[in-house]
């Protein structure tokens, strides 16, 4: 499956593609094994969203949360716990946003974030601004074109309520990379001779 | 008192004689921040200060003198698990007990070229803060001046500083997010200046046959850090964050090199590394501690570059190798997200 053809297809799954385009994508489904796989797998998705209660979505529902790394608020500032981490805009499904451009919504709703859409619908809570993952990074840029610009575009949301935040656990090697990142930068500003302030916080340092 | 502390401290001299005189842009607080600096690094003193940070509330005590024009200081954390940090001129040495959580790091934590890479200077921040005087106070028994320096943005802190009438010493600081709520607080419960402080207080604690764990922070010895020829950088920063550092480290985990830059506007900072991906399953993530956030991201060269090339005809040769980007700072956590997202490679302009 191509690029492009990954593209097209999540033009018709939003239902954002032209005539060319969704014929284009009926002819090839037959053809391509890899984009059947693909379109079976949005429904599922969306049928995950939208609550159908089926075996598959189930199946699916829990493999995502499992599996799908997802970038959530802490709810309270100063905990000293790591977040795992998140794919995808997940505030396009859990609140739209309407400066968002509609090239913006088409790639971020289409297939590069079914899968952390899913998981923001199975698991009910807000996720942060677009972490891109592996799996999305292709898709939103060659749907927009520049992904850069497609972010500055979005306005910086304010923080939601801390009750609408959930905590997953980063795995062990993310976090101990973020705390020692934050030793790192800590280090440095003590180095600098920047107060007693930052050798503190080295000083003080707890284990997660 | 005055004279006495300038026979100690000849040659600071001149910097006393600007803390201590009543000049005419004594009410510019640039001006007192410049002294605050100072005050820091070329004074005596010795007190207790308990600083929280969100959750936890720590009792640390702080031994600082100049001997024979050499900083000498003691940080010495009261609570939890003991660790001394011990800084003798360029040296600087965390002191823990076996087992001490820090040495779980030890190797993430390279050893710093020290001071110098970062002259902080106010000049410029009035263009990015507001600073009034609010009065004045009472800190550790001392009166102390209220300096309120509010952002004029939302992309970084503000703080609330008591700074000691007659020293301009830090007694006591706020951080305060963007809500106003505080996320740091600093102050000294108690705090003794000048020749009342003794250099003895500056030699660690003999542990009866503990064994002690070294972690060299920085040393005069230390291999300077290779100078990086940037690869990446911000698309989108805050106003007023100039980089201030740029240098290529090893990797927490592995062998790896990570590019390490780090940015300020001369009061908030933000540190940005950046690395082949390490893992496969490494993801995006958000953390915090008090005011300090990190944020990473993936990102991928190829998409980060598709832009640029495009308008170069650059060929980006079709792999995107992954990479991540973790950025670490006092700065808010959606200004950290937008800026980690903003990370593209030096070559796409």
């Amino acid at each position: 499956m191509t690029e492009q053809l990954r593209q097209s297809l999540s033009a018709v799954i939003d239902g954002e593609a032209d005539a060319f385009e969704l014929r284009r994508v009926l002819d090839e489904l037959d053809r391509d094994p890899e984009l059947r796989a693909a379109w079976d797998r949005y429904h599922l998705v969306g049928s995950v969203i939208r609550g159908e209660r089926t075996p598959e979505s189930r199946t699916l529902a829990r493999t995502l949360a499992s599996r799908v790394p997802l970038a959530v608020r802490q709810s309270v500032p100063g905990a000293g716990t790591v977040a795992q981490a998140a794919s995808g805009d997940g505030a396009v499904a859990g609140a739209p946003r309407e400066a968002a451009p509609g090239r913006v919504r088409r790639a971020v709703l289409g297939a590069a974030l079914a899968a952390s859409i899913a998981l923001v619908a199975v698991v009910g809570f807000n996720v942060v601004d677009s972490v891109t993952t592996p799996a999305t990074a292709p898709e939103v840029a060659l749907a927009a074109g520049n992904p850069q610009r497609v972010f500055d575009d979005v306005p910086i949301r304010p923080s939601p309520p801390a009750g609408q935040r959930r905590l997953i656990e980063a795995s062990p090697s993310d976090l101990r990379r973020a705390h020692a990142y934050m030793l790192q930068h800590a280090q440095q500003q003590g180095l600098d001779q920047r107060g007693v302030m930052s050798l503190v916080k080295m000083a003080t340092y707890e284990a997660p | 008192m005055i004279r006495r502390l300038a026979m100690l401290w000849s040659g600071l001299l001149p910097g006393l004689l600007v803390a201590f005189a009543v000049c005419a842009d004594d009410d510019d607080p640039r001006r007192w921040l410049d002294d605050m600096n100072r005050a820091f690094s070329d004074l005596s003193y010795d007190g207790i200060f308990s600083y929280y940070s969100g959750e936890e509330l720590a009792t640390l005590r702080i031994v600082h003198m100049v001997i024979d024009g050499e900083q000498r200081e003691r940080l010495v954390h009261l609570n939890g698990a003991p660790r001394e940090i011990l800084r003798h001129g360029e040296e600087v040495v965390c002191v823990v007990e076996p087992g001490d959580a820090l040495l779980a790091l030890r190797e993430t934590i390279p050893v710093g070229p020290f001071a110098g890479a970062f002259v902080r200077s106010y000049n410029r921040i009035s263009d990015y803060y507001g600073l009034t005087f609010f009065g004045d106070d009472r800190v550790a028994d001392r009166v102390a001046v209220r300096l309120s320096i509010k952002p004029l943005d939302t992309h970084r802190y503000g703080y609330r500083l008591w700074l000691d009438r007659e020293t301009r010493l830090l007694l006591r600081s706020e951080l305060i997010d963007v809500d106003g709520e505080r996320l740091e607080i600093f102050q000294f419960n108690q705090i003794s200046l000048g020749d009342r402080v003794d250099p003895e207080a500056l030699e660690p604690e003999a542990r009866d046959g503990a064994q002690v764990s070294h972690l060299t922070l920085a040393t005069k010895q230390a291999q300077p850090l290779e100078k990086q020829a940037l690869d990446w950088h911000p698309g989108w920063l805050p106003d007023g964050f100039d980089i201030v550092v740029a240098d290529v480290r090893r990797t927490p985990d592995s062998a790896q090199t990570v590019s390490r830059m780090m940015y300020s506007d001369g009061l908030a900072a933000f540190s940005l590394f950046i690395e082949d991906l390490p893992e496969p399953e490494a993801g995006g993530m958000e953390s915090r501690n008090g005011a300090t956030v990190a944020v990473t991201h993936l990102v991928r060269r190829a998409d980060a570059l598709s832009a640029g090339a495009e308008a170069t005809g650059e060929e980006t040769g079709g792999t995107a190798r992954a990479h991540l980007v973790t950025v670490v700072g006092e700065i808010p956590m959606e200004t950290a997200h937008r800026i980690a997202r903003s990370i593209r490679p030096l070559a796409a302009d």
